[in-house]
């Protein structure tokens, strides 16, 4: 009756094909040279320019916060430096989600950032 | 002081405001100071109002926005899928009060861009030095599908008594009952939107009409996170197997629906549904097309570095209705526009250099209550072309075939970044 049920099947090899390409060896090896590529922005971004961004899931208080993402305002700079490091070279424990942002930022784009919040008041 | 009397601009910003800057006259740059309009209090006009006063207190905001409360999308299909209720995703502008943003909860008719000054429904008028507009997202209705259908046939692409009213036709749907999604045309807003709101329903009918069933009838030939979605249908509902519980049709040409019987007629075959939910193609927010904001198209072309637009000075434009690729649709990146409109906005009042822009995205979507997945991107501008662009490198999608530890702590960030991000907009 349901004429349609071919195009499902189509969808569902279509969608075998996505996850593989996206998890398979050629993808790997893509990753991985991204890795040593990434971060080359023309102009680096002030801290605050970077901080307002990180605004949006790391609350800027902790004050009432019953969230899961931590709060980084007032962290010691080196501490996020040393953390953003890790995310960007892919050596961090525990990674979610850091691991795919931080490789967006130049070295001296982490240092402003990391001085951003540091001096941040929680 | 073009077209205004001070009675009729005390009148519309609700009294009391500081005059400063109408009364001394109009001019693009100064020490400090000016008044900026901003049209729409969802994300991207919140956002940028509060934004504005945090950067340079000395700058009037007068936001316009009709509604007392926002309903925020994000959420409201954790709303159609039972795990929240409405109140909790209901947001009030009681915290930009607080940062002086003056709140006018009125309709804006009419820009004019020369006199540089807005019309309110209510009657009264205001100038600006700069205006920034962000009206989200119109429909185009057709394909039998009208606002007045809407009214029964829920898109729930707006939030609000539309997502309530999916969620109820859901729950009286009976066991067994097929419940039918057509997906919009590329661009629209929220591209994870129709496989997370597939997913909640997914999750809802699981627990409650395992019987029922659920077909995505989609123009599209792929869809955003197609694979990490697939992989927790699979997991979680079947997908693929006799007994899937969601049916995933893809470049389907929709030619109509019947909306008595709630029939979707496609080039191949009907479909006839107990609950149907069509989301329509859509454009910029009607007061951007108005204005002459999107030119002859349906969306409005900025400068990425300001967001002012390419067709009219002193308007700047954010959110959905900008055409700001490669950032898309969501609510994350209109937050982050509007944070670079801001900041750009004050140096402009200021006549000083605009800073270098930097952007986030992160759209997160639940599969479940505790299975969340994500896609992340880093922009910046490309000083070759003056475009917006991807930070090479950056970003990507939730690992594939990730255990379930990463899938749950998705699912936690999810909901945690529902809470920062409302804070940081309305807060
Ligand atoms: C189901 C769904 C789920 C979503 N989930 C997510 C998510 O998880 N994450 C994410 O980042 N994004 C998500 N989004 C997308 C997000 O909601 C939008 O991208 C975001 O709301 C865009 O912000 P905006 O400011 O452009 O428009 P809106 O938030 O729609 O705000 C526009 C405002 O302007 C007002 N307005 C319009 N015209 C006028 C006028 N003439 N005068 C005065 N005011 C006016 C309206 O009343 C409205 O309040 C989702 C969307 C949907 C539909």
């Amino acid at each position: 009756m349901n004429k349609h049920k071919k195009s499902v099947y189509v969808a569902v090899a279509l969608s075998a094909a996505y996850v593989t390409a996206a998890c398979a060896s050629p993808e790997a090896g893509k990753t991985a040279l991204k890795a040593q590529a990434s971060a080359h922005r023309s102009v680096d971004a002030s801290g605050e320019a970077i901080g307002r961004t990180c605004a949006g899931c790391h609350a800027l208080s902790k004050k009432n916060y019953k969230g899961f993402v931590p709060v980084i305002a007032g962290m010691e700079k080196d501490k996020i430096v040393e953390k953003m490091k890790a995310f960007k070279a892919g050596t961090a424990k525990d990674v979610t989600i850091m691991d795919r942002i931080a490789k967006g930022y130049s070295d001296a784009e982490i240092e402003a950032v990391a001085a951003y919040y540091a001096k941040m008041k929680h | 002081m073009a077209g205004i009397s001070r009675r009729d601009f005390i009148r519309a910003a609700g009294g009391g405001v500081a005059l400063g800057s109408l009364l001394f006259g109009v001019s693009n740059a100064r020490a400090g100071g000016g008044h900026v309009v901003v049209i729409g209090g969802g994300f991207g006009g919140a956002t940028a109002a509060k934004y504005i006063r945090l950067i340079d207190p000395t700058v009037e905001v007068t936001l316009i926005e009709p509604a007392k409360t926002y309903v925020t999308c994000p959420g409201s299909n954790w709303v159609i899928g039972g795990l929240r209720k409405i109140g909790q995703i209901t947001m009030t502008y009681d915290g930009l009060k607080r940062h002086g943003v003056k709140v006018v909860h009125d309709m804006v008719t009419h820009v004019d861009p020369d006199k540089r000054s807005v019309k309110l429904k209510s009657g009264g008028t205001l100038t600006y030095d700069r205006l920034v507009v962000s009206p989200g997202i119109d429909f185009k209705w057709g394909k039998g599908y009208t606002e007045a259908v809407s009214q029964a046939i829920p898109h729930a692409w707006k939030a609000g008594p539309q997502t309530t009213l999916l969620r109820k036709q859901l729950e009286a749907m009976p066991d067994g009952g097929t419940f039918i999604i057509v997906p919009p045309n590329n661009p629209f807003r929220c591209p994870p939107g129709p496989a997370e709101r597939i997913s909640m329903v997914a999750h809802y009918f699981k627990k409650h009409k395992p019987k029922a069933k659920i077909i995505a009838l989609d123009p599209k030939g792929k869809f955003s996170k197609q694979g990490l979605f697939i992989e927790g249908w699979k997991k979680l509902y079947g997908f693929g197997t006799e007994n899937s519980m969601i049916d995933y049709h893809q470049t389907v040409e929709i030619e109509e629906i019947d909306p008595k019987t709630r029939t979707v007629v496609t080039g191949v075959d009907e479909f006839k549904a107990d609950v149907l939910n069509f989301i329509p193609d859509q454009k910029a927010g009607a007061i951007a097309r108005a204005t002459g904001l999107a030119g002859d198209g349906d969306w409005c072309p900025i400068d990425g570095r300001t967001f002012e637009s390419t067709l009219i000075k002193g308007i700047h434009v954010i959110g959905d209705s900008s055409i700001a690729k490669p950032l898309p649709k969501s609510g994350f990146a209109a937050n982050s526009e509007a944070k670079v409109c801001a900041a750009a906005v004050v140096a402009l009042l200021q006549d000083r250099p605009v800073p270098e822009p930097s952007w986030v995205n992160t759209c997160y979507s639940l599969v479940a209550p505790d299975y969340g997945i994500s896609v992340a991107m880093v922009y910046e501008i490309d000083h070759a072309t003056g475009k917006i662009a991807k930070v090479k490198g950056s970003g990507g999608l939730s690992p594939a075939d990730a255990p379930q530890k990463v899938r749950k702590n998705e699912a936690l960030y999810a909901q945690s970044w529902w809470m920062t991000i409302t804070a940081d907009t309305w807060g």
